[in-house]
């Protein structure tokens, strides 16, 4: 009797052990990688209270952020623009308001580091998400662009993205090999607008960025489409990358904003693609 | 009740779902700079004395979903200036706006579209 109950003592010990065991296993998170994206471009920036004071600000901007939300962020060739001496005039005399590139180090919690493993890889589910509210096609392409930017999301959730923005309303879908081409064009308080993202689907990396104003800004004597932003992911890696090797490849400015028509060609050091844009003309193959 | 209701929030925390509102760890003085939900200093309002890297954490409710991010209309800069942006982590730099500002709207560009804050010198 003593041994049978000495053996059901021990069964039941192995079987408690066993449950936490599988606890432990159920609850352990692979190591989360150090997420790393080198990006370049342009866009407008306003210095004065009634947003009439316009320059161009340009950047090659670089960050690394640890899951704990430490790491680095370097921006470089950093330089502010103006469409003519009049804008130039009136940003100094703001007093010259700085656009400053950062170039620093961060601790534990100073940067954000997106948890995308716990966001649905239903493309239903995320394309209620995307267009609650009575999101405009804009800001449905807006908050995708912000989403997948210097997250570098795993490739079935940009998958799952990309199924769910194919099905928004007012989104134009052009597929070219593995880029897919998003535009979406309507009214914002401010005027005709359109958005464009670049997604490569075989690597589920965000491409490029782009965001027009089509009709005239306040303050600003530049004809339109105006370039708003324009970024360019050149690089990413889910683990550190040396710094070494996270130098700007193969950009090459052929024109100096003219007319604030950005023109420019990258290579894409990631996929080899060669990719110009001038105004609305985007062209990577 | 009370109790119910406060384990059923502790377990949603622990499952992650919801987050506690960031006040109750980053409240520091005094505010730097103050931010406001609707334009004339009018809905929700924090007051903030550090950096924000990801306004999607800077919540006005319990829920993580009441948070600050693309939902600035107005705000006051004290004593320092600030460098508002698009994106998290200081991405797309949109506004800078001097120390001793009262915004009592940010323009119909930028309504509803900051998504980091630096206070101060980066």
């Amino acid at each position: 009797m003593a041994k049978r109950l000495t053996v059901a003592k021990g069964l039941g010990l192995l079987m408690a052990l066993g449950l936490i065991a599988l606890a432990i296993l159920m609850f352990q998170r692979p190591q989360d990688p150090i997420r790393h994206t080198l990006s370049h471009g342009s866009s407008l920036v306003t210095f004065d209270a009634a947003g009439t004071v316009w320059g161009r600000r340009s950047f090659v901007r670089e960050i690394w952020v640890a899951p704990d939300g430490s790491g680095r962020i370097d921006e470089r060739d950093d330089s502010l623009t103006f469409p003519n001496d009049t804008e130039r005039a009136e940003w100094v005399a703001l007093g010259s308001p700085a656009t400053p590139a950062i170039s620093r180090s961060f601790g534990p919690g100073e940067l954000s580091y997106v948890r995308l493993d716990r966001m649905s890889r239903d493309p239903r589910e995320l394309l209620g998400d995307m267009t609650a509210g009575g999101a405009k096609p804009t800001d449905t392409l807006r908050m995708v662009a912000l989403l997948l930017y210097e997250n570098v999301p795993p490739t079935d959730l940009t998958h799952a993205v990309v199924g769910a923005l194919r099905q928004v309303p007012g989104v134009e879908v052009e597929d070219r090999g593995n880029l897919v081409i998003f535009t979406g064009t309507d009214e914002t308080s401010t005027g005709r607008a359109q958005g464009r993202i670049v997604i490569d689907v075989s690597t589920g990396q965000l491409v490029s960025e782009e965001r027009y104003a089509l009709g005239a800004l306040p303050g600003l004597s530049v004809e339109p489409p105006i370039v708003m932003l324009e970024r360019w992911i050149d690089a990413t890696d889910l683990t550190a990358v040396s710094r070494s090797l996270a130098q700007p490849m193969g950009r090459m400015w052929t024109d100096t904003f003219p007319a604030f028509g950005l023109r420019e060609k990258v290579i894409q050091p990631t996929s080899g693609l060669l990719c110009m844009s001038s105004r609305l003309d985007h062209i990577c193959g | 009740m009370q109790k119910r209701v406060a384990g059923f929030m502790s377990l949603l925390m622990l499952a992650g779902l919801i987050a506690l509102p960031a006040s109750a760890t980053t409240k520091c003085f005094p505010d730097r700079y103050i931010m406001y939900e609707h334009s004339n200093y009018g809905g929700h309002s924090r007051g903030e004395c550090t950096s924000e890297p990801d306004l999607r954490d800077v919540e006005w409710g319990i829920f993580a979903w009441e948070d600050f991010n693309d939902m600035i209309s107005s705000l006051k800069t004290l004593g320092q200036y600030a460098y508002f942006y698009d994106g998290a982590n200081y991405s797309n730099l949109l506004k800078y706006y001097g120390a001793n500002q009262n915004i009592s709207f940010v323009g119909d560009t930028l309504n509803d579209r900051f998504g980091s804050v630096w206070n101060g010198y980066p």
